[in-house]
């Protein structure tokens, strides 16, 4: 029997038989993903991609041609992982154009949005390389043209289409010589294979009856020894951008200067990015310069090459989002392996759903709130219970506590495992803030003058010097004990780099049995917050 | 080791244009202040199979059974090394067991396979204790930063601790013979509090907890430490000593180490002096 077209259930029938496919053969996928980029593994992002497409289309409350197909773009393009889980979006995407006021695709349509995806791809990548999954997709599209001339049943065309794919598949060691060196296929080529496949197979009628995901596979494929690589540009840093005009061009040559495997997708208001950069930090102030940025994900990449060949099955048991103001202490938090850090503190409130959003954009079912300070813990407490995913919310008031808590979070523990050894963690360091009093006032019997810089610890103020680098001292001595190691400085957005060094100096030449460390907050609201443990 | 003729197959330290035979040709303090003294930066190297050959050799002739038991075969390839000496004594009774340990954590294996050897165990009986315990011994330790063991290449799974923005003293432990990350920590104490949670963890009146300790120039901070692990029930210090030249070119100075081997009710085993 021939299928000549496609409506909304056959649509939603045949993307969830290719992802369900893909995410059986993730693991296999993930083992030969070394060449050409290796950020992270291609099958978790691709799997990653096609569930969040997925996910989309499960949600609809009215179901369409037209709103399953865009629901499978939008959540593909939100969800998308990695180069090729981008590319994937581009296929739906390309897809989601032709498709209004619509209600069923013909062979035709399917090869003209196969077509227009190629080229979108091409467009999003900034240096597309052949060899890679681009290839397979053109390649793949190119015999779909052809084909489409003599033959409308949509079952040949995809049999024809999988058997395009599986010879560029094929060929790309031929056309990239690091793959042939390492004796592997294009990982991503090869999950857009199977995307392909899992669709003929439930047409073939040899899917398993329930559909059910398969997570066990057992691959067979090539093993691959690590080959050493200069990693100049070694951490693959993700995220949305959202302005109100956001220039394309501009910003792809801009991040050209900063990194490589450029892939910039969406429009003038919300774009997805993803570049390989030596200076992640970098990229984002710029990006923040264009609009806001948010879902930011950086993973050094030397990490996750190597540990490819350590241990394949790593998962994420537990993820942190940390609340925190401050440029410098974002990044600090980032580092330390908060997966998302929602910006707020003493002057910026987050809202509920803004906690929401970042609990719901993690990877791990479990989360852990680092509100950091006392205001934000109502809104994350209520976050916590808006969401299905288990979260609990720490108590930590300050910068400091979040980080030392932080510290002693392990991504792979199980979530019980990191609640406690966090809870235990932070209690054992104390902080205070040096900010400058914005209006006269007395209190305790320090008189405190518009201007001045006043020591606040413990909720209250101990001291007070038109001198912030007096302050920070006097604030310092009356928070140590004997058995205090480490004096921590922050020092904020408005004091200079200098300046601040001239201080940790001071400090430490006043408390000589400690260790002084200075690192740059960039928060807003104090000059200097002081960390003693 | 006399007591129990255990035989010793060195691994070799090479530190500028020097090199010695680990136990035999250097003390591990001296090595230690060589060590922080230094500019270059140590390396080590396995044992050529003919060492295992020229230390089984007189046994095997002899047809006594020969227990090898190595450095973990994640850290090094010494175990591979005793593997094909092995093959080299087609009739001989020799077991060549990979302890997925390093140190103390080897020393306690041994130690404990030896006693039981020596109170009349079967020696097939003992090889599989060794197995077994490779296995059952769990190893905690922390350095002063990571460089030695990411320019040794031992740094395994704790590789995530790499970048990190702020100073910290990595806790770190063996996990199937390979360097994982346990947590990152900022102070002596906070360490020292975790080092006595880790070890007493679970221990009551019905367990027995024997316990081997050693540091690299490190040796005050140590001493706190074992006081505070005797007031731990049941707990027994088996030895406290100083970190092998070998492994200490891969944790540098100021390293910390424990191995433990927890049991309960009755398992326990007799003290080990």
């Amino acid at each position: 029997m021939a299928i000549l077209y496609c409506g909304a259930k056959r649509f939603k029938q045949v993307i969830l038989a290719g992802a369900d496919w893909v995410v059986s053969n993730r693991s296999h996928l993930n083992k030969i993903n070394v060449f050409p980029v290796p950020d992270g593994d291609t099958g978790s992002n691709m799997s990653m991609t096609l569930i969040a497409a997925v996910r989309e289309i499960e949600a609809l409350q009215e179901v369409s041609l037209e709103t399953t197909v865009k629901a499978a773009a939008w959540g593909s393009l939100m969800g998308a992982r990695g180069n090729s889980g981008i590319i994937l979006a581009q296929i739906l995407a390309g897809m989601a154009e032709g498709v209004e006021g619509r209600e069923r695709l013909f062979a035709a349509d399917i090869v003209s949005a196969f077509s227009c995806a190629v080229r979108k791809a091409y467009k999003a990548i900034l240096h597309p390389a052949e060899g890679t999954i681009l290839t397979v997709v053109r390649e793949t599209s190119e015999t779909a043209e052809r084909v489409v001339k003599n033959e409308q049943d949509l079952a040949i065309l995809l049999d024809e289409m999988l058997k395009a794919a599986w010879s560029s598949v094929e060929r790309t060691p031929l056309l990239l010589p690091r793959l042939k060196e390492a004796g592997v296929v294009d990982a991503g080529g090869l999950g857009f294979f199977y995307f392909l496949e899992g669709m003929v197979r439930l047409i073939r009628g040899d899917m398993k009856a329930d559909g059910v995901i398969d997570d066990e596979d057992t691959p067979n494929g090539a093993t691959v020894e690590p080959v050493e690589h200069h990693w100049n540009y070694r951490y693959c840093t993700e995220f949305i951008l959202k302005g109100s005009r956001i220039p394309e061009d501009a910003m792809k040559e801009n991040l050209g200067r900063m990194g490589d495997s450029i892939v910039l997708v969406g429009d003038t208001r919300l774009a997805r990015v993803h570049i390989h950069t030596g200076q992640p930090d970098e990229v984002l102030r710029y990006a923040s310069s264009l609009g806001q940025v948010s879902s930011i994900k950086v993973d050094d990449m030397l990490v996750q090459h190597t540990s490819h060949f350590t241990d394949p099955k790593d998962i994420k048991t537990t993820s942190v989002v940390a609340v925190v103001l401050g440029d410098g202490l974002k990044e600090i938090f980032y580092n330390a392996g908060s997966e998302l850090v929602v910006d707020g503190g003493p002057t910026r409130n987050p809202s509920t759903s803004d906690i929401v959003s970042a609990i719901e954009t993690v990877t791990s079912p479990n989360v852990i709130i680092l509100p950091n300070h006392k205001n934000v813990y109502p809104a994350a407490i209520q976050a916590a219970g808006m969401t299905p995913k288990e979260v609990t919310v720490l108590k930590t008031s300050s910068a400091p506590e979040g980080l030392s808590a932080l510290f002693a979070y392990m991504d792979d523990a199980p979530f019980e495992k990191n609640v406690g050894t966090m809870e235990g963690a932070w209690k054992g360091v104390k902080s205070g803030e040096v900010a400058q009093a914005s209006r006269d006032v007395t209190a305790k019997g320090i008189e405190v003058k518009t201007g001045d810089s006043i020591g606040i610890y413990g909720g209250e103020i101990r001291c007070s010097s038109a001198s912030v680098e007096e302050t920070v001292m006097d604030l310092a001595a009356s928070m140590l004990d004997p058995r205090n190691e480490i004096i921590t400085l922050f020092y904020g957005d408005s004091i200079g780099k200098q300046d601040a060094e001239t201080l940790q100096s001071a400090v430490q030449e006043r408390f000589k049995d400690k260790t002084v460390e200075l690192y740059y907050g960039g928060q807003p609201y104090a000059q200097y917050i002081i960390s003693i443990e | 080791m006399h007591k129990h003729d255990i035989g010793i197959v060195p691994l070799t330290i090479h530190l500028g244009e020097k090199s010695w035979k680990d136990f035999y040709d250097i003390d591990p303090d001296e090595y230690c202040s060589l060590l922080r003294r230094s500019t270059d930066f140590p390396t080590t190297s396995q044992p050529s199979p003919q060492d295992f050959i020229d230390a089984f050799a007189p046994f095997a002739a002899q047809g006594e059974p020969v227990l090898c038991v190595n450095l973990s075969s994640r850290l090094s390839g010494t175990f591979q090394s005793a593997l094909l000496a092995k093959d080299h004594f087609p009739g001989a009774r020799i077991e060549v067991v990979d302890s997925l340990q390093g140190s103390m954590g080897l020393g306690l294996i041994i130690l404990l396979c030896a006693e039981k050897a020596a109170q009349g165990t079967s020696f097939e009986s003992t090889a599989a204790l060794a197995g077994d315990l490779a296995r059952k011994v769990e190893t905690y330790f922390s350095v002063d930063s990571l460089d030695y063991l990411q320019r040794g290449g031992r740094i395994g799974k704790a590789r995530a601790f790499l970048g990190t923005l702020m100073k910290i003293k990595p806790l770190l432990h063996l996990v199937e013979g390979e360097v994982r990350p346990v947590e990152k920590i900022r102070t002596t104490g906070r360490l020292l509090d975790r080092f006595v949670e880790l070890v007493g963890k679970g221990a009551d009146e019905h367990s027995q907890i024997l316990l081997s300790a050693a540091d690299m120039g490190n040796d005050s901070v140590m001493t706190e430490l074992v006081e505070r692990f005797l007031k731990i029930p049941g707990l027994s210090l088996v030895y406290r000593g100083k970190i092998g030249g070998v492994i200490a070119s891969h944790v540098g100075p100021g390293g910390l180490g424990l191995s433990f081997l927890k049991m309960t009710g009755k398992q326990v085993m007799p003290f080990i002096e």
